[in-house]
């Protein structure tokens, strides 16, 4: 979802991408199952050319580990908001099955796969479209699902450092993503209990012993189950390599039954 | 996770004759799960209309039955900012609200936002959600739920302890919080005096 957002991004601002594949094996054909292509921007042209038929279109829904990618239109409103996350939904449904631990898992990664993508629409200011997309990997030893949410707006940090006080304002991109994962952060302030969303998905993640990876333009930091007791992660942070507008989230749910 | 004890309470008549507007959210919903700002501000503006025109002190159950899944973006819209907006004119409780995610989200939402809610749990429990009430206010509460309806001179006589102004201070800010009603009457010696209630 990342590269698909960056991509994108580099075709907006009027460079010439070109992207070249070593075969039309494994990537490709992965990119192009996924919907990867569907949502390419038309300007970037790859080697080799693009598919003629949409193999994400030919058997959307029909896949039990990838589920294909859902565009995020800034644009759509109301139910076609609802309706862009709906195949996600349902193929969630159908990964976790019947059951009470089945239930709390499928309830749990809703939850923050709804929270990340509200994120998209409330938050990024950006007139690209946003990306979420999942993947199973039933077959691991410790089988679980991914979820990525990935959009070309003004990230985390910027958003919320409007609404902050001097002294949390000033702080690194890296320690406002931290504290809005760990305590909440919101433009809008404390009393707007606007702040809930990404402390949740954190709580969750660290709940399920699951890592949760955030990039933004300038802070790259991943969020680790921390080894005690208590319910809690820990960051590492990375200085990101390439120029990259957004936030790209990244995290797993177990999918064990 | 934060929630407050439940509490066994009995579920007598009071004097009231109260009129009750049962909100079954998935209705408004339109399907059986929900997410985000957008939809939940959808709801919202659906719940305001019908909520509008109630008189005051109706009981609004809020009825989770049916809504499967939800985000705390959601919960926050549609069911927080409406009982803020329609507080303390109109008596919300939670219910049906088995799922353990659905209620975290909640409780969640509530406690960002400064709000506390009473949920009634399927056996006829009374559990506070949300903001955590301070132990006297608590303490109160509990009174209140006993004797179902008081005066805060009644709940001073009963409690050797406690004094006029503190009591009908506490009772204020359980009413502000939308826990228990508050009627206006009179006391016997012609002043003003509030009855307070406990719902459901």
């Amino acid at each position: 979802m990342r590269l698909l957002s960056y991509l994108n991004q580099l075709a907006t601002i009027g460079g010439s991408v070109h992207l070249v594949f070593a075969s039309k094996e494994s990537l490709y054909a992965y990119l192009n199952r996924s919907g990867f292509f569907d949502y390419l921007d038309p300007r970037v042209t790859t080697s080799p050319e693009r598919p003629i038929l949409s193999s994400a279109h030919f058997y959307r829904g029909r896949a039990d580990s990838l589920v294909e990618v859902a565009s995020l239109d800034p644009k759509a409103v109301g139910e076609a908001r609802q309706d862009a996350v709906s195949p996600l939904v349902t193929a969630l449904s159908k990964m976790y099955g019947e059951g009470k631990r089945a239930r709390r898992l499928l309830n749990s990664t809703f939850s923050t796969l709804g929270e990340l993508v509200d994120n998209v629409y409330s938050h990024s200011e950006s007139q690209l479209p946003g990306f979420a997309v999942l993947q199973a990997y039933p077959n691991r030893r410790q089988p679980a699902v991914l979820i990525a949410v990935s959009d070309s707006g003004i990230g985390i940090p910027e958003s919320i450092r409007r609404g902050l006080r001097k002294s949390v304002r000033t702080q690194s991109d890296a320690q406002l993503i931290i504290r809005a994962f760990e305590e909440g952060l919101s433009r809008l302030g404390r009393q707007s209990g606007r702040s809930c969303g990404l402390p949740r998905c954190a709580q969750l993640a660290a709940e399920f012993g699951s890592t949760v990876h955030v990039r933004t333009p300038s802070a790259d930091v991943t969020l680790t189950p921390t080894d005690s007791l208590e319910v809690r992660l820990e960051a590492t942070i990375r200085t990101p390599r390439a120029e990259l507008s957004g936030t790209h989230i990244c995290l797993e749910f177990p999918l064990d039954q | 996770m934060k929630l407050a004890k439940s509490y066994s309470v009995s579920m007598n008549e009071t004097k009231q004759n109260r009129a009750t507007r049962m909100i079954r959210l998935v209705e408004y919903v339109g399907r059986t799960e929900a997410w985000g700002t957008d939809l939940g501000a959808r709801v919202f503006a659906r719940l305001n209309v019908d909520l509008m025109g109630l008189s005051e002190g109706t009981l609004v159950p809020i009825d989770f039955a049916g809504l499967e899944r939800s985000d705390v973006s959601f919960q926050r819209e549609a069911v927080v900012e409406t009982i803020r907006k329609h507080r303390p004119r109109l008596l919300f409780v939670a219910n049906n609200l088995d799922d353990i995610d659905l209620r975290t989200n909640l409780d969640l939402a509530l406690e960002k936002r400064g709000e506390s809610l009473l949920l009634v749990s399927r056996e006829g429990n009374l559990e506070v959600m949300g903001k955590r009430l301070a132990e006297e206010q608590l303490r109160t509460l509990e009174q209140v739920w006993t004797v179902r309806e008081a005066t805060s001179a009644q709940l001073v006589r009963a409690d050797a302890e406690a004094k006029l102004s503190t009591t009908a201070s506490r009772l204020n800010a359980l009413w502000k919080a939308g826990l228990i009603e508050r009627v206006e009457g009179s006391s016997s010696s012609g002043g003003r005096e509030h009855t307070y209630f406990a719902f459901p």
